[in-house]
């Protein structure tokens, strides 16, 4: 492999070249219900070329990787045919490498059946429930090999795990229907995906109890949200913001997202950190070869930094934070987010409650997006707090806000970060769902916009 | 979603489907190959400025199995090991679902126009004219525009081969385009996207940079609305996602496992008696038309509800067989994964009344053109809160500005029937054909 990716970078003509190749395998078991929908092993292979001539970016992806010299010369004539500008690429260094993440239990070791037996566990502890309707079991893993290789000169091999699983149970009464969700996926192994029995009991319980839930009444509330949801806040909310292909080219935007400007009071403070190994948005180095970093995006209220490619990073004068990342051979690198928290500070959940006369305490998430100004997210779970203390159930909470009020209108930021991975992931510009985790502590916020009936 | 389309095109470059065919039938009872081949081309337009061309050459085969009368599966793009594949489908089988159907055998299929040379031939450097056109245009109106525009062709072949004698070869082409304007101000950020997709060569970008700029100028006032209930308009772009609860609410598979709203419901009427909605693979040209289902069998009208009457469920082989009922002709998947039912394009026959008639009724309403968040609550249930992105506040039949941080909430149900009136026009949008629609109705939960 090494041998045919170097030499077909030898006949190129072209600013920047980059050769990706992925092979790999990857295994799914999912149950719906009673019926295992689908079990199996399945492989990929595949490649592209990415090709910067004149300040144009050519792209090709393709299967027959033997075909690869044609491709090389197929991107750079592409690239030629938009050439008309200045690009420079930040420096990164040539880089040699073999990586290997550790696993403490590799999923190719253990046996399809294996896998379905814990799926059929999963899935009967949750049908075990009279008000079930159905239930969703899946498990994922896939073991991939990437090559990366460009005219620089780096030549870099990354082998890694990903295994997860995801749980689901819905309820069902009349023209009613609830679920309850939850997932765990990272590069860490096996092991995780075990003990996942408890989940399997609250997803169960969760689902059940929200159909005596009252929906939510829309309007504007104090909302307390739990860990997960704080996760999904940063990513969606202000992650995507600070993610440099959107601002560099547009002149506004680099005064709105301007270094030094206060984003938050002095407790906040974001981070992105692609080196934290074994989480779901690890990876040594990004999709054009650059080493991951710890990146503060906000401290102590401040916007310090962003995210970069190397094209970003050397248009906007700043270094590159390793966050260009492809989802797949099949798609080009764009800036992207790896591991988004924001950090602990010292509250404890319950001052942070005794603060609240009346709010929603929102927890875990059902997915949010964003149009970088204006995110939605939606709870999964959520309670009304009456008198500082978390009162009845209630439903359909969706939050929606202003990022650059909301972040402002965070007044309490608890001590219990966690940082969670899944079998979801991001999507952006038709990539998804790309491996990342988030999270952060449970953190209080002012004045938060709800829709309901 | 494969389109195949009936042929006789048995020459293909490369046997590796008979080749796994025949291989899979040394140790099971049948088997079925699925191929596909895509031809990609797309330019890219950024902040105002040409950034990239790309070629994506994307070929898969994906192999079903019954063995033991159980399903097994197994799919790849490496196509150096066969052998590996047909080891894959096997062993899976070990532990499939049990089959309750047989696949399909030689078929007749009405010919549906999927394919248009003139995608194949058009040159991508006129693209990048079109794109460079209209950014001027849209520059020429305000020079902090920050536009984004994208033209792409695809082509396909895909073939599926069975052993009950099935092949069948389809071509298909696709062509799609569109712009998105940026325009960030003191206050915040205002972002319009518009664009088409079609089976035929669709570039006039122009219309659609038209619209763009014209919400572009309505948008640039913002006013404040207190929380409330509001007669409201969703344009044809901003309806399509109300109707996800009807959609997976029609589906057998959620029908079958027992989670659709709409289980055991067939022939009760639920929604409002203007509200026809119909699954339609057979359209000329249209996005999501297929001559066969992606397991071979033949496409078909399928009305899901008529007159507000739910009329059926769709279908693929192996849910309908469960269901002791017949495949609808909904079999969808990619060569990676194992059919499912899936809707093909979907129809929402008009009204009788014109969009412009709609706003002017408004005493005191708003108008929502693009929502943020759809599909993240509660969909199945037919629960929608959704972030008005790009909606308008309509006094005395007049546009007086936008309506910004604010979400419309309510439920499909109570919402479809409770419906004023239908547009007398359904716009194509991706594969769905939808009016505009103007319901009594929602709250809104406001920003003042």
């Amino acid at each position: 492999m090494e041998k045919l990716i170097k030499n077909a970078l030898k006949s190129a003509k072209a600013d920047q070249i980059e050769i990706r190749i992925n092979e790999g395998r990857g295994t799914g078991v999912a149950y719906v219900g009673k019926e295992l929908e689908s079990i199996g092993e399945s492989s990929i292979m595949g490649g592209s070329v990415r090709a910067l001539v004149n300040g144009g970016w050519g792209f090709v992806a393709f299967n027959d990787i033997e075909n690869l010299p044609r491709y090389v010369n197929m991107a750079c004539e592409q690239a030629m045919l938009i050439g008309n500008k200045e690009v420079t690429l930040a420096e990164t260094g040539v880089i040699n490498d073999v990586v290997r993440t550790q696993v403490d239990v590799d999923p190719a070791d253990v046996s399809l059946i294996d896998k379905h037996d814990l799926c059929q566990k999963y899935n009967n502890i949750i049908l075990s429930s009279k008000k079930v309707q159905t239930s969703s079991v899946r498990y994922a893993d896939s073991h991939s090999t990437l090559y990366f290789a460009n005219l620089e000169g780096s030549f870099i091999v990354s082998e890694n795990q990903f295994c997860g699983v995801s749980v689901m149970a819905m309820a069902k009464d009349g023209m009613d229907v609830q679920q309850a969700y939850d997932s765990i996926g990272d590069l860490r192994g096996y092991k995780k995906v075990e003990n996942f029995e408890e989940s399997c009991e609250d997803v169960t319980k969760r689902a059940v109890d929200l159909l005596s839930a009252k929906p939510v009444e829309g309007g504007k509330y104090t909302v307390i949200v739990d860990p997960k949801l704080c996760g999904v806040f940063t990513h969606e909310a202000f992650g995507h913001l600070s993610e440099a292909d959107f601002i560099y080219e547009n002149k506004k935007l680099r005064e709105v997202m301007k270094i030094g400007k206060r984003f938050g009071s002095d407790e906040l403070s974001i981070v992105d950190d692609g080196t934290l190994e074994g989480e779901a948005g690890y990876n040594k180095y990004d999709s054009e070869g650059t080493p991951s970093q710890k990146t503060y995006l906000i401290k102590d209220g401040i916007l310090t930094n962003r995210l970069h490619s190397r094209e970003t990073a050397a248009n906007m004068n700043e270094s590159p934070t390793g966050n260009a990342r492809a989802i797949s051979y099949a798609s080009e690198p764009i800036v992207r987010m790896t591991n988004t928290y924001m950090e602990s500070r010292n509250q404890m959940f319950e001052e942070m409650l005794a603060g609240v006369d009346e709010g929603i305490y929102a927890k875990g998430s059902l997915g949010g997006q964003t149009n970088t100004e204006m995110f939605t997210f939606s709870a999964e779970e959520a309670y009304k707090i009456k008198g500082g203390k978390v009162c009845e159930k209630i439903r359909d909470v969706v939050l929606t806000g202003n990022v650059f009020k909301t972040l402002k209108n965070i007044d309490a930021i608890g001590n219990d970060l966690v940082i969670c991975g899944g079998l979801g992931g991001c999507g952006k510009g038709g990539q998804s769902p790309l491996r990342v985790s988030d999270g952060g502590p449970h953190i209080r916020i002012r004045n938060v916009t709800i829709g309901g009936r | 979603m494969s389109r195949i389309k009936s042929e006789n095109n048995k020459k293909m470059e490369n046997n590796i489907e008979e080749k796994t065919l025949e291989l899979a039938l040394k140790n099971s009872d049948s088997a079925e190959v699925i191929y596909e081949k895509g031809e990609s081309r797309s330019i890219s337009f950024e902040n105002n400025k040409l950034k990239s061309v790309y070629t994506r050459s994307i070929r898969g085969i994906g192999l079903r199995v019954i063995k033991d009368g159980k399903i097994g599966f197994s799919s790849t793009t490496d196509f150096r090991k066969p052998e590996q594949l047909v080891t894959n489908a096997i062993e899976s089988a070990e532990f499939g679902q049990e089959a309750k159907f047989e696949f399909q055998s030689k078929n007749q299929y009405k010919d549906t126009k999927l394919f248009d040379e003139n995608v194949v031939d058009y040159p991508i450097e006129k693209g990048i004219q079109i794109g460079k056109d209209n950014i001027e245009k849209a520059l020429s109106v305000n020079p902090d525009y920050e536009c984004g525009v994208s033209i792409g062709k695809g082509s396909s072949k895909g073939r599926l081969i069975n052993s009950s004698g099935l092949d069948t070869s389809s071509r298909s082409t696709s062509f799609g385009s569109s712009i998105d304007i940026l325009l960030v101000k003191d206050k915040g950020l205002l972002w319009i996207g518009e664009g088409e997709s079609s089976v035929k060569v669709a570039d006039d970008l122009d219309k659609h940079t038209t619209k763009a700029l014209r919400d572009l100028k309505l948008a640039e006032k913002v006013v404040e609305i207190p929380t409330a209930g509001y007669p409201i308009v969703f344009t044809s772009k901003a309806a399509g996602n109300l109707l996800s609860t009807f959609e997976s609410g029609c589906n057998g598979k959620l029908v079958q496992k027992g989670v659709s709203p709409l289980t055991g419901k067939l022939g009760e009427k639920m929604l409002d008696e203007r509200f026809s909605m119909y699954d339609d693979p057979t359209i000329d040209y249209a996005d999501g038309s297929y001559v066969c289902d992606d397991e071979g069998v033949s496409a078909r009208r399928t009305p899901l509800f008529e007159s507000g009457v739910l009329k059926n469920y769709i279908f693929d082989l192996q849910t309908a067989g469960i269901m002791n009922t017949k495949s609808t002709g909904n079999g969808t998947r990619s060569f990676a994964s194992q059919p499912s039912p899936g809707n093909s394009n979907v129809i929402i026959e008009p009204g009788d009344m014109k969009f412009e008639d709609m706003i002017k009724d408004m005493k005191s309403g708003i108008l929502v053109d693009q929502v943020l968040g759809g599909g993240q609550s509660n969909v199945l249930a037919g629960e929608f809160s959704v972030n008005i992105d790009l909606g308008y506040f309509v006094e005395n039949g007049e546009i007086v500005g936008r309506v910004k941080d604010c979400m419309v909430a309510g439920n499909v149900f109570d919402a479809f029937n409770n419906i004023i009136a239908l547009g007398d026009k359904s716009d194509w949008h991706g594969s769905l054909k939808v009016p505009p629609f103007y319901f009594r109705s929602i709250n809104v939960a406001g920003n003042s």
